[in-house]
């Protein structure tokens, strides 16, 4: 299976890194589906088979629950109900965008076309969008129930859950786009893949255009207008270290001809 | 039960020091603490397993008719809310879409608290008039008074759905395999002799995909409130028994069981160990952890 | 190589050591560029010394800067507040004399030295030579650069004792406030 290669004006992969890298240590969770029980996952999996009909319901979970021979009991094993299964959505979803890209074959040599005369950022900012792209179109079997996922996920008590699977998502979106930081921007960019993925989400629940068109473009214009932003912010940063160094200078200058 | 002075049953509750509760949780790592094959706790005191049932037994005698009393000495009335906070986190009742009827069985709650809760949440909240209540019972004082309670109910009175048994339940012996859908048991647990083997009964009778649920005193999660719950419970309980119900020595005795009983971490890897899969964590706790719930699921 | 699950507990103490350990060599890197800025006018006799120590902390800094991406760990919060901290702090010191760097040194890596010693002994404790994982590379990479960079950091001191730290004025107050604020910010960086 071979990655499309975009429109013919741009030549290069769009994704840095393509093969993850094999590490003997793991420090965060990829595969957050595999630390459930195998019997509760299995209960899950036969509950988000219900939820494009019956939505993220205790419905969708009584139904699995009798569907396995279980009872109606059963979905007890799951504290918060209905918020448990989103939950699990969000996590299986995220978990496949690791895995593809575990699975994804090595670039293929570029093919010799235009030559890219895109930044840096705006190659990050084009696998970005890949990604999110990829990422919202899980949610397309679910997509007439996700606004009722939305404001359970947004509901005090439960936002704390919520923020932290909009967290590891950003941050999987951004590692596998190719970008490497060190610094506050490593914050910076994740905050912005948060707030741009959660908008579209909403965007994509009320978009009746044709296979989502509006969503994807809703995507690329978010991103570009971010980008503004962060080379704005950079430039005012730029711009206050030359003031501190000029201001330097004229005290030193001013210094010596005393 | 030996009689002491008043003088020296103070003595005795005032001495139950924060040191000497502290190295009796220690040892409390099972439900039964055993220091050998024969004997087992009784509060604080040490008796032979054998007779442990029949002490418990004399206990719930003396205070099967002031239950209600007892408790909401105990609690401040709070105990009704965590009943209710019970039901409601299970919300039984068979849900729209089947014709089976489901089976609960409420295990040592002879006085029908929990039983007439959780068919009144069943016919409220999902239009359930058919399932079925088993109230199961090791003291027939107990289980006459809910009998009695339900004769007088004006929803429950002769109906055939609800059963009253006298059961023990480390064998329920006349509840067949895989027959129940929820076992719930509340404030009983800690009374058992061998808490083990009670689960392990639990795990036999009930479904697979069925519930097992456990309203407890449990650990208290904040220091101080520790410290102000543990004075109120081994200075004033027993005390207001002694008034209310004229029985110190058995209050003395319930007192000591909630102190010996495991922590809430503890008692969710006993009911893992009994073969459930755990609901999250496996426990909920109600009002800073002096009640906890927790529920185990037979997958 | 197989792959080895680590306790929770296990990896979030790494995840914490390579945080703060990258904040600290951030932190490092440019207090002696702070430093070796002022220094190398006012007394450019030790500029060789200095520029030595840099470069050893700019390795350091790159070092984990390389295992923060490797293993996808968050890096401290407040990084642009420890790089402007550390480079006032490199300079404040340096424009009281040579004592004053020096003593400033001492303090930093006194400080530096026992924390990568903890660490060490924390790696050794939880990964003890006899067991299976303990012998995978990248346990046996890691615990390696904690020594080194703890060695390194030990010679920076002796350097800076060598190079009459003590005689800075004030000394007491000097190196302890210095160690305060290093302790204190080793704690914040672990956690934020």
């Amino acid at each position: 299976m071979f990655r499309t290669v975009r429109s013919c004006a741009v030549a290069l992969p769009t994704r840095a890194s393509t093969l993850r890298a094999y590490h003997s240590i793991n420090l965060i969770n990829t595969k957050p589906t595999e630390d459930y029980n195998p019997k509760t996952k299995k209960l899950l999996d036969a509950a988000m088979d219900l939820v494009p009909s019956l939505g993220f319901t205790d419905q969708a979970l009584t139904l699995a629950s009798r569907r396995l021979g279980y009872t109606d009991t059963t979905p007890l094993v799951l504290p918060e109900g209905p918020l448990d299964l989103i939950v699990y959505h969000l996590r299986r979803e995220r978990e496949k965008l690791a895995v593809a890209s575990e699975t994804a074959p090595a670039d293929p040599p570029a093919a010799p076309t235009t030559p890219d005369f895109r930044t840096k950022d705006q190659r990050l900012d084009d696998a970005c969008h890949e990604l999110i792209v990829q990422r919202l179109k899980g949610n397309i079997p679910v997509i007439e129930h996700l606004d009722n996922a939305l404001a359970l996920m947004v509901q005090p008590q439960n936002m704390a859950e919520s923020l932290s699977e909009l967290g590891a998502l950003s941050d999987e979106i951004v590692h596998q786009a190719g970008h490497r930081s060190s610094d506050f921007d490593w914050y910076t960019r994740r905050a912005s893949i948060s707030a741009v993925y959660a908008a579209s989400e909403v965007y994509m629940c009320q978009d009746k255009s044709k296979n989502f068109e509006d969503t994807w473009k809703f995507v690329k214009s978010s991103l570009e207008a971010r980008r503004g932003l962060q080379e704005g912010v950079g430039n005012v940063g730029q711009w206050v270290s030359f003031q501190g160094i000029a201001s330097v200078m004229v005290i030193r200058s001013l210094m010596t001809r005393l | 039960m030996n009689r002491l002075g008043a003088a020296q049953r103070l003595t005795r509750g005032l001495s139950a020091t924060r040191s000497q509760l502290h190295r009796l949780r220690a040892f409390s790592t099972s439900g039964s603490c055993l220091n050998d094959d024969k004997s087992t706790h009784f509060g604080f005191k040490t008796v032979d397993k054998d007779s442990k049932e029949s002490l418990v037994g004399q206990v719930f005698s003396s205070v099967a008719s002031k239950y209600d009393i007892m408790n909401d000495v105990m609690s401040f009335g709070i105990h009704r809310l965590w009943k209710d906070e019970f039901v409601n986190t299970l919300n039984p009742g068979r849900r729209a879409g089947s014709n089976e009827q489901l089976s609960f069985l409420d295990v040592a709650g002879g006085s029908g608290d929990i039983a007439f809760r959780i068919l009144d949440n069943a016919k409220r909240r999902h239009g359930d008039v058919s399932s079925n209540m088993t109230v199961v019972d090791i003291n027939p004082n107990m289980l006459a008074e809910g009998e009695k309670r339900a004769a007088a109910h004006p929803e429950y009175a002769n109906d055939p759905r609800i059963k009253f048994l006298v059961q023990n339940a480390e064998t329920l012996d006349q509840i067949p395999d895989e027959s129940q859908d929820l076992y719930t048991v509340a404030f009983g647990i800690r009374n058992f002799t061998n808490i083990p083997k009670a689960l392990e009964t639990a795990h036999r009778v009930l479904k697979p995909g069925g519930v097992f649920a456990c309203l407890e005193f449990s650990k208290v999660d904040n220091f101080i409130l520790d410290q102000v719950y543990t004075q109120y419970s081994f200075n004033v309980i027993p005390m207001m028994g002694q008034i209310v119900a004229g029985d110190r020595d058995s209050y003395q005795y319930l007192v000591e069981s909630i102190v010996r009983f495991p922590t809430q971490e503890k008692f969710a890897q006993m009911i893992q160990d009994a073969g459930f899969t755990l609901a999250g964590d496996g426990y909920k706790n109600l009002t800073f952890g002096v009640a906890a719930v927790h529920i185990g699921v037979k997958l | 190589m197989a792959r080895h699950a680590l306790s929770k507990a296990e990896a979030s103490f790494i995840t914490k050591l390579i945080r703060v350990d990258q904040a600290g060599e951030l932190g490092a890197d440019l207090i002696y560029r702070g430093q070796y800025m002022v220094l190398s006018r006012t007394k450019p006799e030790i500029e060789p010394l200095i520029k030595h120590m840099w470069e050893q902390e700019q390795h350091h800094r790159r070092t984990f800067n390389e295992l923060q991406q490797k293993y996808r760990v968050r890096p401290s919060l407040l990084t642009p507040i420890w790089k402007v901290a550390a480079t006032g702090l490199g300079c404040a010191t340096a424009l009281l004399g040579q004592e004053g760097a020096m003593a400033c040194t001492e303090a930093v890596e006194t400080v530096i030295g026992g924390h990568y010693n903890t660490q060490l002994r924390w790696l050794h404790e939880n990964f003890p030579p006899k067991e299976e994982r303990s012998k995978d590379e990248e346990i046996t990479s890691l615990k390696s650069i904690v020594k080194q960079f703890r060695d390194e950091e030990l010679e920076h001191l002796e350097i800076a004792v060598e190079n009459d730290s003590h005689e800075a004025r004030p000394y007491w107050l000097l190196t302890e406030t210095i160690k305060a604020g290093c302790r204190g910010a080793i704690w914040v960086a672990e956690r934020v």
